[in-house]
């Protein structure tokens, strides 16, 4: 199957769904993601942020706008992958995280997390590819 | 990135709402490397009308077997599937029944007046 640009665009336009809820959470936990991805996550709540910004989409791809988003972190460890949903937990996606130059969806300032040393996301990339 | 069901349904709805309906168009030879050029081949059977249905966070044609006259004759190649009234446009893989594409037919060749079959039409966004 392959998707033309119109429709990428469109699809991950539909991220919206999400941002149409009233609150909007991104979470970030240790560990490896739950290999289901219908449970409820795993490891350690790490980071958290309410996503006010909404996405810009071009290219297949949409990308948050209003970055960086700062906050200090609310326990220790190592960044594994985060996880966007409505305030009801009905609907989410859980992303890869890495660092700068890294290719992953989910772009932090550090994957150390530490109480007291504020961390920032950079990039977070909703890519719908051709195929 | 993976997306639950729920999310999955609600991107989907894009292509399949009930208000939704689109042309699907079966061509001989490879398809074009890229969904954005013009269709090659032969057109060899198309209808329109068809809806599709968003649901366990796959899309898949609502009416199957769905059977209509050939258009053209030769050797099934690919799929076009064209949202009405949008620029939205999917190219699928086309085989027998069991053969793992994204349409599944009751036979690969098309011949200009014989009906022919959509078995099954699935595929998974995201």
């Amino acid at each position: 199957m392959q998707l033309n640009m119109a429709l990428r665009n469109k699809l991950v336009t539909q991220m919206k769904s999400v941002q149409n809820a009233t609150h909007v959470y991104l979470r970030v936990y240790s560990g490896p993601p739950p290999a289901d991805i219908e449970s409820a996550p795993t490891g350690v709540r790490l980071w958290a942020v309410e996503i006010t910004t909404k996405f810009s989409v071009a290219d297949g791809v949409a990308v948050l706008t209003g970055l960086p988003i700062a906050a200090n972190p609310i326990d220790v460890g190592v960044a594994g992958y985060a996880r966007i949903s409505d305030q009801t937990e009905t609907k989410w996606a859980d992303f890869s995280v890495g660092l700068t130059g890294s290719f992953q969806e989910c772009i932090l300032s550090t994957l150390d997390m530490a109480l007291g040393v504020s961390a920032r996301l950079l990039e977070l990339n909703f890519i719908q590819p051709e195929s | 990135m993976k997306i639950n069901t729920a999310l999955r349904n609600a991107i989907a709805s894009v292509l399949a709402s009930p208000s939704t309906q689109g042309v699907l168009s079966i061509y001989s030879g490879a398809a074009p490397a890229s969904p954005e050029s013009a269709a090659t081949g032969t057109l060899l059977w198309r209808h329109s009308g068809i809806g599709l249905i968003a649901e366990d966070g796959q899309v898949h044609m609502g009416e199957t077997p769905f059977t209509a006259n050939a258009e053209g004759t030769g050797a099934a190649g690919y799929a076009r599937y064209s949202l009405t009234g949008t620029a939205y446009m999917i190219q699928l893989t086309v085989g027998l029944d069991g053969a793992d594409k994204d349409i599944a037919l009751d036979t690969m060749d098309f011949v200009a007046g014989e009906p022919a079959s959509i078995t099954c039409f699935t595929f998974v966004v995201l």
